[in-house]
């Protein structure tokens, strides 16, 4: 163990002294939290909460109308209303409104003879988010009429008195539609700039993390390698070595990006322990796959293309340069294997001030890659301290 | 004496290339082996593995008694190992270098501080101890590459093809300070395919060429194992015809011919007797000018062993 610090030490000093600490921890960083900025400026603002443009189509069903615009005006988006279903879709192409509700006439009055109607819910192409937390909304609603409905059913049934309730029960209903929180984790999401900043920030962590890992193939050319293996100590500690290297220069550097974000950018990224634990398995998933990509190279060189081109096919598919995947299907699945997605989806449910176990599933899947992508690297690096 | 490294039947593949076939020997206390052989001979694969950096495929090393290879730890610090390639870290000081690898040794503290103190002094770089090594020349590089060797005072020292583009200046302190090294008792292997640095330095040879040891010995050994002999050759003139004659009947002279500037001589063991030569030379009406000895080296021996010269292959 000892070695072990020995050599992260010195790979450290001669990352300080050669000054790439200083570009990949900090010049680096600051350096993208500025052109976040400048590309996303206020992704971060009203406190990391997302505002859905939202609206709906006029009809006889009041009561539902107006329970869907008290939770819109929750959300603190704009609210509009379209005279009929062709003048919404043509807002939504002119990109007035994100999505928009549309409830039959027959809505409310069917409620009475105990149907449930469907709500249907116009979604704007390159909106993906905002329609699914309409649609989260829509589905939240029906299902608490069906609940509400079963309620009022048993307390009648029961021996109760429908004049109290009747009204009991819809008040109960409205105020559980009323809070975001409500709305299905699955829909719970950041907007897409905050979205592609988390996925970016990732993607460059991907570069950063290969930094300590890298030196193992530098100094296998160099030959200092072979005199450490001289040396009293095991290959496995070697390997610990660089490791330790990389997960310290990937913390630093996410952190500064961090820091760089709540001050440049007034971001807040949610609950610091659940932002640190994203952090910590973010960055450990990101030395695994790094370590994958080492230890299939023969050179520094190789080693660098090969994570570039994982970097940018993980980059694509985690979202890091355009948001893919919400809608579902094979392309979702993909998605769910890369360590953007769970790090985005981690901060997206720390979003709105949420404790920090919100984040402990996105933090296990990044453990997770961390695991596999480790016991894959642990075969493939072998050879590399070997002489 | 006391073997402080055995290696026995050591084969090592690469492929379908058997590198190193059967290679075993051993190395006592203080003394300087010499693993002499051409270019890819088998003599870094063979030094990889007793160093514990490459594992066998058969057969087995011990350092101190204990079996060496790659995982093993408690030999290894035993051991001090001077790569044929500069294993050095170009933007640390020669300081940091020898700090550093002193640490993974387990050194410390004032030890280290002093172990430190005294290697940049045997090295001669003292004075240049604050400065980056890439700051260095070659020659100052490559002693640092042997001081690194040895700043954990090691039972055995590996030094492989030390010398290698080195200027003659620092090659000569190379090999003083290896001279120096058995002299302290270290036990020294030397890889070499300079005939003339095995010569000086070692105490015994092992010639390995296509991955064997095909003899090992003294250099007087290896010399009378393949039956080389000293040639002699007096330079004077009178009745050569007669010199010749004489010296052919000559107890030691195996064979005596004339030659342009005087007589030549096959001699076994000149040094025993060349006085007697001589006086018989003189006997049979020779003036003496000049006499020159070329005693059979490793050259000669490697020549006689495979077929080929070292240089050549």
């Amino acid at each position: 163990m000892r070695n072990v610090i020995h050599i992260a030490a010195k790979d450290l000093r001669l990352r300080i002294r050669d000054k790439s600490v200083f570009i990949i921890g900090l010049i680096a960083p600051l350096a993208l939290a500025f052109i976040f900025n400048t590309v996303f400026g206020g992704a971060f603002g009203d406190e990391g909460t997302f505002s859905p443009d939202l609206g709906i189509v006029e009809s006889e069903a009041d009561q539902t109308n107006s329970t869907l615009e008290r939770i819109a005006s929750q959300l603190g988006g704009p609210w509009k209303t379209f005279a009929d279903p062709a003048a919404a879709e043509a807002a939504l192409d002119d990109g007035e409104v994100e999505a928009v509700f549309v409830v039959p006439d027959e809505f409310d009055s069917n409620l009475a003879s105990g149907q449930i109607g469907a709500i249907e819910v116009l979604g704007a192409i390159d909106a993906s988010t905002s329609t699914q937390i309409a649609a989260g909304i829509a589905r939240n609603y029906a299902n608490s009429l069906r609940t509400t409905q079963v309620a009022i059913a048993s307390a009648i049934s029961a021996g109760g008195n429908p004049t109290e309730i009747i009204p009991a029960a819809i008040e109960a209903t409205d105020r559980s539609l009323i809070s975001l929180g409500e709305i299905d984790a699955d829909v719970r999401q950041l907007d897409t700039n905050t979205s592609t900043v988390a996925g970016m920030a990732m993607f460059f962590l991907l570069f950063t993390a290969q930094t300590g890992l890298l030196s193992l193939l530098e100094e296998r050319r160099d030959g200092t390698l072979q005199r450490i293996l001289a040396t009293p100590t095991r290959p496995a500690s070697v390997l610990a070595a660089k490791s330790i290297v990389s997960i310290v220069l990937g913390v630093f550097s996410l952190l500064v990006l961090i820091v760089a974000g709540i001050v440049l950018m007034d971001a807040n990224w949610g609950n610091p322990l659940g932002v640190a634990l994203l952090v910590i398995g973010g960055v450990l998933a990101a030395v695994g796959i790094s370590a994958v990509t080492t230890g299939m190279a023969k050179t520094p060189e190789q080693a660098g293309n090969i994570q570039g081109i994982v970097a940018t096919v993980l980059g694509l598919l985690g979202g890091a340069f355009f948001p893919i995947g919400q809608d579902g299907g094979i392309l979702a699945q993909i998605t769910a294997l890369t360590p953007h997605y769970w790090f985005s989806r981690g901060l997206a449910n720390l979003a709105g001030g949420q404790p920090a176990s919100e984040a402990f599933g996105a933090v296990a899947w990044l453990l997770v890659i961390a695991g596999v992508t480790s016991a894959m690297a642990a075969v493939l690096t072998r050879r590399q301290v070997s002489v | 004496m006391t073997a402080v490294m055995v290696a026995k039947g050591l084969a090592k593949s690469f492929g379908d290339l058997l590198a190193v076939d059967g290679v075993g020997f051993s190395i006592y206390q203080g003394e300087t082996y010499g693993l002499l052989g051409p270019n890819g001979a088998g003599k870094t694969t063979t030094i990889s593995m007793i160093a514990g950096l490459l594992e066998a495929d058969e057969g087995e090393v011990r350092v101190g008694g204990d079996l060496i290879n790659p995982r093993a730890v408690t030999p290894k610090r035993r051991m001090g190992l001077v790569p044929q390639e500069l294993a050095i870290y170009p933007d640390l000081t020669a300081r940091e270098n020898l700090e550093f690898f002193g640490r993974l040794y387990g050194m410390g503290g004032e030890e280290l501080a002093q172990r430190a103190d005294r290697v940049l002094e045997v090295v001669g770089l003292a004075e240049r101890q604050k400065d980056l090594t890439k700051e260095f020349s070659g020659g100052m590089k490559r002693r640092l590459n042997i001081g690194i060797g040895l700043l954990h005072n090691p039972e055995l020292l590996i030094l492989d093809e030390p010398t290698v583009g080195v200027d003659p200046q620092s090659r000569n302190a190379i090999l003083e300070a290896v001279e120096e090294l058995s002299t302290a008792g270290i036990a020294v292997l030397y890889t070499t395919h300079y005939m003339e640095e095995a010569e000086r330095l070692c105490d015994r040879v092992g010639i390995i060429d296509q991955g064997k040891i095909i003899a090992e010995g003294t250099r007087r050994e290896l010399v009378e194992m393949v039956g080389e002999k000293d040639r002699v050759s007096i330079i004077g003139t009178g009745p050569l015809a007669e010199v010749v004659r004489k010296l052919s009947s000559t107890v030691g002279v195996a064979e005596a011919g004339e030659s342009e500037s005087g007589v030549t001589l096959l001699v076994e063991d000149s040094s025993s007797h060349l006085a007697t030569i001589l006086a018989t030379a003189a006997q049979s009406g020779m003036v003496v000018s000049g006499v020159e000895i070329e005693q059979p080296d490793l050259e000669a021996v490697f020549l006689h062993l495979t077929g080929k010269a070292l240089r050549d292959v």
